[in-house]
């Protein structure tokens, strides 16, 4: 309840306090993409879960698990729909390199850092070798994930900016793919024993036999599906036939021990590259993204466990880094003249908060793997999703201000920083 | 034919899986159930669509088939463990339901709508205890010395067995008006009777109990439960005004997600309400029914929630057929048969009667009372009841009332799409 009462007391004095103070230094309220993503609505998990006032029962909580794993589903097959090869192919092969050396920097960055951590600070709660490998390879395939929808909200402070927000907002969209590719890895290398409550690793040929089956069951859907949608005009049937299929692939996929999230994606990217009506279907599944996400926030906070201080400080340098490697990576894409256009350090903030993957895969991965440790990464995603976005609206300030200074300095005064932002352009 | 191709690839899977995947997760097992009902119920729904019946039909049938008295792709414990969804499916429908009802319409209406109740409850209680009273002697299930040991016990039965045989299912009565996507004066008399019905229904059953136990062990009258029922139809009406006028404000003012915001209230509503013992049926209909005439927000109302329909209609009418229990009507179906049969004859005379006295046209008076012969929750909840307070016959009169219910569920809709063509036709 304590956390609760106080996290309420943040809310609330908050918001209140910041509308007229940030309005009058002309900056956001840093609340202001907290409620305009919905990530507000942790508030609402804290209060009816465990740790506020209890209101919905275990067995309500239990019988809510089926709609979850839909969710998931559906999350998987929202994201395999938008991977248009026909887009993809379209994007120059330099833009590539970006994404991967953007994710690959900083999934290594976190992944040391966050081992490194869990060997010298954290004694007494994650002791295992192999345990602290896991959890830091969760957090290094989630971490350098990105939000699309925080780089679109972005955008409109950066009007002058277009080729660089095309580039983020391409990394932002395709950069999911790894770590659900990854989570569908470890659901065929690994396996939950209840007995022992322990991961076992499963043998080589076990691994290619339940990746080979993932990738089957995925493809044939989307091709079931295809067929099976072929004929239909009707957007209400249409939205009948994709939740009928995506709950069966959610609950074929676990009940065989698979990932729904990367199944379903596949199943997405099949459907979405055999389709005629691409544009068609985007509009009647792409609004459902955001009610998913708001229920898998008041789930996970209701799940999530308490966070030890040491955690909490992994999850502030983590952030750091996430900022510095990805800030590396667009210098280093500057000095090598990687894009036909100067993306500026500071815009790695922008790539700064999670997407709806993020906690799909936590629950992905929390379904698969129940145990302490998942629910105290549930923890930490829920913590940092909370900074980055209250930073948010502070970080756009000071990045225009940097910007502008910088353009200044490149082209003495006012004139010369217009010219540079044409010459961007 | 392709339709068909589908079912069979949906159920050939189905019993794959079922053979092949042992089912450790409940949660799994319960999302792979919602998939193949889900599914199935669509292709199905199509596939009667061709033989012009009403897609619920197809849906109820698909859930019997591949439910547990079926094939057992989908198990009694997937039923069990899907109510959740079931009872958010039902309030969504309840709240479809309410908002159809136009104020002015209902009052227009209001002599037929009275006259039809009263003539349809007065002859179907009296005409089945009637029945089952005259045919003692010639059918060997109220024979039965052992269930029914006394006259007491025969007259506790049948009037049990008159007043649930006179409640209709507003949420299937709901799906195929929908469905025939008709809105004119008799949809709307359908829905305001079948809606009306149920909280007439719910008092008739309460006093029926008290009289049936005075019928049986020569127990007074007890006001207690008239109270009771009393307390859960004004609580119900009560919530239902708040949350209707809740909605209105969410429309009005937020309007952003109104759908995630319906589907919370509905769940909320279902969850916190019914350990309450309030009805959510009920409660939504009062709700839906306060959006649409006391605000501008019916609009928006109904087409948020026709934006969910279809997929919630298929859950709905599917599970209602994986949970329907067949094994009764295999030992019962002579019993049910005439049952059934004379229900229809009751329906129609007291629909007859009560058109003829208010001097409604003939459609009314020959052809309405195929819109009330469709039976689902509210009727089995009772048959529960019925099985849990009288030890002597109650298990054996609530196996006959399942049974029954399976027909009329399955003939039900049948009927009143015939009715709504039937209205077309002669409008035209």
């Amino acid at each position: 309840v304590k956390t609760l009462i106080a996290f309420g007391i943040l809310l609330v004095v908050g918001f209140l306090g910041s509308v007229k103070l940030f309005h009058r230094l002309k900056v956001s309220s840093p609340f202001s993409y907290l409620f305009y993503s919905g990530t507000v609505f942790i508030f609402f998990g804290l209060i009816i879960g465990e740790n506020g006032f209890n209101l919905l029962s275990r067995e309500t909580v239990h019988h809510l698990e089926p709609l979850i794993h839909f969710s998931l589903g559906w999350v998987g097959f929202i994201f395999g729909f938008q991977l248009e090869l026909k887009y993809l192919k379209r994007i120059r092969w330099r833009w590539y390199i970006g994404l991967v050396a953007s994710y690959l920097v900083t999934f290594l960055a976190v992944f040391f850092l966050t081992f490194a951590a869990l060997r010298l600070f954290t004694h007494g709660f994650i002791d295992d070798i192999a345990i602290a490998i896991g959890f830091s390879l969760v957090l290094a395939i989630l971490i350098p994930e990105s939000s699309i929808s925080f780089v679109v909200w972005c955008s409109k402070f950066f009007k002058h900016y277009i080729s660089q927000f095309r580039f983020l907002s391409f990394i932002a969209s395709v950069d999911n793919i790894f770590p659900i590719l990854v989570t569908g890895i470890l659901f065929s290398l690994y396996k939950y024993m209840p007995s022992t409550q322990g991961i076992t690793a499963l043998p080589a040929s076990r691994f290619l036999v339940s990746f080979g089956l993932q990738a089957l069951i995925g493809t044939l859907s989307g091709v079931f599906l295809h067929y099976l949608l072929k004929r239909i005009q009707e957007k209400l049937e249409i939205s009948a036939v994709l939740l009928g299929v995506i709950f069966f692939i959610s609950g074929l996929s676990l009940m065989a021990g698979f990932s729904p999230l990367f199944v379903s994606m596949l199943a997405g990217a099949v459907f979405s590259n055999l389709t005629r009506r691409h544009s068609y279907f985007l509009k009647i599944i792409t609004p459902t993204e955001k009610p998913i996400y708001l229920i898998f926030l008041v789930y996970l906070t209701m799940q999530k466990a308490e966070l030890p201080l040491e955690m909490i400080l992994l999850a502030i340098v983590l952030l750091v880094f996430k900022y510095l490697s990805k800030g590396t990576v667009f210098m280093l894409i500057n000095k090598f003249s990687l894009l036909n256009f100067k993306l500026s350090p500071f815009f790695s903030y922008i790539l700064l908060p999670l997407s709806s993957v993020a906690p799909a895969i936590l629950l992905d991965l929390f379904i698969a793997f129940p145990g302490e440790n998942t629910r105290r990464l549930m923890g930490l995603f829920i913590f940092s999703q909370v900074l980055m976005e209250l930073f948010a609206p502070g970080a756009i300030k000071i990045t225009q201000k940097r910007l502008d200074k910088k353009n200044k300095k490149a082209g003495a005064g006012m004139a010369g920083a217009r010219k540079v932002r044409e010459e961007a352009e | 034919m392709i339709n068909l191709l589908f079912l069979g690839i949906i159920i050939a899977s189905g019993i794959i899986i079922k053979n092949y995947f042992p089912i450790e997760s409940f949660a799994a097992a319960a999302a792979y159930a919602l998939g193949i009902l889900m599914l199935s119920g669509f292709v199905s729904g199509n596939l009667v669509k061709k033989i012009k019946l009403p897609a619920v039909t197809g849906y109820i049938l698909v859930g019997l088939l591949v439910g547990p008295f079926g094939l057992e792709l989908i198990t009694a414990q997937n039923v069990n463990d899907l109510q959740l969804l079931n009872g958010l499916a039902l309030s969504l429908i309840a709240l479809t339901a309410g908002g159809e009802i136009k104020f002015s319409g209902l009052k227009k209406n209001l002599r037929t709508i009275n006259a039809v109740l009263f003539f349809q409850s007065m002859f179907i209680v009296l005409g089945i205890m009637l029945l089952v009273v005259i045919l003692r002697p010639l059918i060997p299930f109220f024979a039965d010395m052992s269930n029914f040991p006394d006259m007491g016990c025969i007259l506790a039965a049948g009037l049990l067995l008159g007043i649930i045989s006179t409640a209709s299912s507003p949420s299937t009565t709901l799906a195929v008006i929908v469905e025939s996507k008709k809105k004119n004066r008799y949809t709307e008399l359908i829905l305001s009777i079948v809606m009306l019905k149920d909280i007439v229904i719910l008092f008739l059953f309460v006093i029926g109990l008290s009289i049936s136990r005075t019928f049986v062990g020569g127990t007074t009258f007890n006001p207690g439960q008239v109270l009771k029922i009393l307390y859960e139809i004004a609580g119900s009406m009560g919530v239902g005004v708040v949350l209707g006028f809740v909605i209105v404000l969410y429309l009005k003012y937020v309007k952003k997600d109104s759908i995630v915001f319906i589907l919370a209230l509905c769940f909320f509503a279902y969850e916190v309400f019914e350990p309450l013992h309030l009805h959510p049926l009920l409660l939504m209909m009062i709700a839906g029914f306060v959006v649409e005439n006391f605000s501008t927000e019916g609009g928006h109302l109904i087409e948020n929630l026709e934006a969910i329909s279809p997929p919630v209609y298929i859950i709905f009418f599917t599970l209602t057929g994986a949970a329907i229990n067949l094994s009764y009507l295999k030992t019962l179906w002579m019993l049910t048969l005439l049952v059934a049969g004379f229900r229809f004859l009751f329906k129609f005379l007291g629909t007859y009667t009560g058109g003829l006295i208010v001097k409604e046209d003939p459609i009314v008076k020959k052809h309405l009372w195929m819109s009330f012969i469709s039976q689902a929750g509210l009727s089995l909840g009772m048959a529960k009841i019925i099985e849990n307070n009288f030890s002597n016959f109650g298990s054996k009169i609530s196996a006959l009332i399942v049974s029954v219910i399976v027909i009329n569920q399955i003939v039900g809709p049948l009927m009143l799409k015939f009715f709504l063509d039937k209205t077309g036709k002669d409008k035209t």
